[in-house]
């Protein structure tokens, strides 16, 4: 079984949240899933870790309509940040509009970390791809 | 030698002849002389006896000496006409008839000299030849004949410019009856019959402009015009003369014709039309412009100028215009110009000055043409503002779009990930927690399309019915239904808005308006504050403002401003936050035809301004 150290879930809607996670713990052992409710929050974590220079997440999911700051805010700061870690953001949105997936494919080309597009829902399939990839 | 010449015992009889006469020898010295002739030659008290003629009149004609000569030699020469400038150098002409003089022999002893002064004759020749030539010249330029008729002999005479008029052959007599048969029946004919008939009994002459059928059958246009003649108190014929005027009066009515079809032209192009002399005082304007000034007759604008007719600034506006133009003789052409009428209404329009060159090149005016174009400007701003509200409508109707297919998505995912779930679970514990998950989206999905509907409604609702009311009465009544949540949050309401203040709204609208704002003023609260909401308003243009003015945890405008009124924006992570309340309340200001804004500062709290639309 592939093993992930640190995943975050950025995402408002706790059922989404309790899918993400339920398939995660089926396909793969993983130290640690923090939840956050929105970008601001998990922004505000993942800078108290880089001051901390504590062990930055392998695995970002990311909703893009949340309250008080969305995905593509939390993007735009996240990419600033000094991050030498290549950490791999799955947006997963109910959003199918062309927009977003230009601005997703904009972002991948603006930043090292890895950048993927996943429409709601979420598959097990999908999830097994992506934790593969990142496997310890 | 001169007193034995025979006709010294005349001499007396001769110095009494009644007509100048000189008698001279051989030698061409007078021997005798009438005193007429010596006064005739201004010879009177001077020694002129025995004097030679060539030193009597210092220079004489050749020909005059020849033909003295002549009658030296017993010949008979014509009378002559010789001019002779007497002391004032007055011209004076003289017809000199020179005779042999014979002897009681017979013999030529010199000459006879008779003079008669002919100055009048001459000169009355003169002026007839001169007459005649004018007469003939004038007839045949201005072609104009005469003609006359003499009582007594019954006889018509008329020159050849006359029949020429009338187009007569050779041979054709014409007479005092058929050259009236020649004027045109009806009036042209009556006409010239009751001036021949009033100037034999009343001795009244005419001038009349008639038109005649001439000979061959062209019509043509004369201008007549006669006098009886009298002797002595009796009737004895007529003169008059007939002139072609056909020409002119062609000319004159084709001169006519284009007036009248540049009059109409002018009168009825939906332009306004004048012309200005270089004092800009107007010399015409047409029904258009007068129209626009109030003015009803033409006349009661000619000779006036823009001062009299506008306000002292337009009409320097005006002037300096004209003179512009009339100076660098450019035309100004479609210059979109604004007028505010004293009841406040704006008119526009699209002017041009031409400047009006006369033969020389100097100006001598200007044509100016106006177009009141304020209908189609008002149609053009009705258009634009038609073309924004739609492309906002269209904005806002995708942006609805995008909302409710994200939010049945998000909702629809999660059912097909929590029944993929359900399908493989087998543990009872989880599958009864995967069950409560779906009844619990199922809800949810409910509630939005609820909200959802409510939305569409507020957007197309197309004929809303507004009530005038009074604000304080709705605002009491919205503030007793959140009376509890008011009392929870230890929260005071300040209305500044006096109680006759009536605005126009649909009721229902503004109730949730108020509610939606007012409990955001709650909810939004600092946590260790009690909540003062104040209420006053204000009058911008067409609207009735209401600000609702918090002490709350205010927001930063400059992050969220455009998303303040979105649709599922929400911006403190209250869980109770839908993000839909100012998006309906927005939407419901709109359909009234409102407007709603925002002032908000961190820590010191939010003012929401409410632009309720007066006129419609």
């Amino acid at each position: 079984m592939t093993k992930i150290n640190s995943i975050f879930i950025v995402d408002d809607d706790t059922i989404t949240i309790y899918g993400i996670k339920k398939i995660l713990t089926s396909v793969a052992t993983c130290k640690d899933i923090f939840e956050f409710k929105n970008g601001q929050m998990a922004l505000d974590r993942i800078k108290e870790m880089v001051i901390e220079k504590s062990e930055l997440p392998d695995l970002i999911f990311l909703d893009i309509n949340m309250p008080i700051m969305d995905g593509w805010e939390f993007m735009e700061e996240f990419i600033k940040l000094p991050i030498n870690k290549k950490v791999n953001i799955n947006i997963v949105t109910s959003s199918i509009d062309q927009f977003d997936m230009d601005k997703a494919e904009n972002f991948k080309s603006l930043t090292h970390h890895t950048v993927i597009y996943n429409s709601k829902p979420i598959r097990r399939a999908d999830i097994e791809k992506i934790t593969a990839a990142i496997s310890v | 030698m001169i007193m034995n010449t025979p006709i010294v015992s005349n001499q007396f009889l001769i110095k009494q002849l009644p007509k100048a006469t000189a008698f001279i020898n051989k030698e061409f010295k007078v021997v005798l002389a009438s005193d007429k002739w010596a006064e005739d030659f201004g010879f009177q008290g001077k020694d002129y006896i025995g004097k030679s003629i060539y030193e009597l009149f210092g220079s004489t004609s050749k020909k005059w000496s020849n033909n003295l000569l002549a009658c030296f030699d017993g010949k008979f020469p014509e009378s002559e006409i010789e001019v002779y400038p007497d002391n004032s150098s007055k011209e004076r002409w003289f017809e000199w008839t020179n005779i042999p003089w014979y002897d009681e022999q017979e013999n030529i002893i010199g000459a006879i000299v008779q003079t008669e002064d002919v100055t009048d004759r001459v000169k009355n020749e003169l002026r007839v030849e001169k007459l005649e030539f004018l007469l003939k010249e004038t007839g045949e330029h201005g072609k104009i004949g005469n003609w006359e008729y003499q009582k007594s002999k019954d006889k018509f005479t008329c020159c050849e410019m006359i029949r020429r008029i009338f187009e007569v052959d050779d041979d054709f007599e014409i007479n005092i009856d058929n050259s009236v048969n020649f004027y045109k029946t009806g009036y042209s004919r009556n006409t010239i019959s009751m001036a021949i008939y009033s100037a034999n009994q009343k001795k009244t002459p005419w001038n009349e402009k008639l038109q005649i059928v001439t000979a061959k059958g062209n019509e043509k246009w004369v201008n007549v015009s006669g006098k009886p003649l009298y002797k002595n108190g009796e009737y004895v014929g007529l003169i008059g003369i007939v002139q072609d005027i056909t020409d002119f009066v062609q000319k004159e009515q084709k001169t006519k014709d284009n007036e009248h079809l540049l009059k109409t032209l002018i009168n009825n192009l939906p332009l306004q039309i004048y012309i200005k002399d270089t004092q800009s005082k107007k010399l015409l304007a047409n029904k258009s412009e007068l129209q626009f000034l109030g003015i009803e007759n033409e006349c009661d604008i000619i000779g006036k100028d823009d001062f009299d007719l506008y306000d002292r600034a337009t009409a320097q506006k005006f002037r300096e215009e004209d003179i512009e133009v009339m100076i660098s003789q450019i035309p100004m052409l479609n210059k979109e110009l604004t007028r505010t009428n004293p009841d406040g209404s704006v008119i526009t329009f699209l002017t041009s000055k031409i400047p009006l060159i006369g033969e020389n090149g100097e100006v001598t005016g200007l044509v100016g043409i106006s177009m009141d174009i304020s209908e189609q400007k008002q149609k053009q701003k009705e258009l634009k503002s038609l073309i924004s509200v739609t492309s906002s409508q269209n904005k806002k109707l995708i942006n609805f779009a995008h909302i409710v297919s994200h939010n049945l998505r998000s909702h629809s995912a999660n059912f097909a990930m929590l029944l993929d779930f359900l399908g493989n679970e087998e543990d009872e514990n989880e599958r009864t927690k995967i069950m409560e998950m779906l009844m619990d989206s199922s809800k949810h999905l409910m509630e939005t399309l609820h909200n959802l509907n409510d939305i569409v409604a507020i957007n197309t609702e197309s004929n809303i019915i507004k009530k005038e009311v009074n604000f304080n009465k709705k605002l009491n009544a919205v503030l007793k239904q959140v009376n509890n949540q008011l009392n929870k949050a230890k929260a005071t309401v300040i209305s500044e808005v006096s109680d006759d203040v009536y605005i126009n709204v649909v009721p229902d609208y503004l109730k949730n308006i108020l509610t939606n704002i007012i409990t955001n003023a709650l909810k939004y609260k600092k946590p260790d504050v009690d909540p003062i909401i104040k209420l006053s308003v204000n009058y911008v243009q067409n609207y009735t403002v209401i600000s609702i003015e918090d002490n709350g945890l205010g927001l930063d405008l400059k992050k969220y401003g455009t998303k303040l009124f979105g649709m599922y924006k929400t911006f403190h992570g209250n869980s109770d936050a839908k993000g839909l309340g100012l998006y309906i309340t927005k939407n419901q200001i709109e359909a009234m035809h409102g407007k709603i804004s925002a002032t908000s500062q961190v820590g010191v709290g939010s003012t929401f301004n409410l632009y309720f639309n007066d006129k419609n």
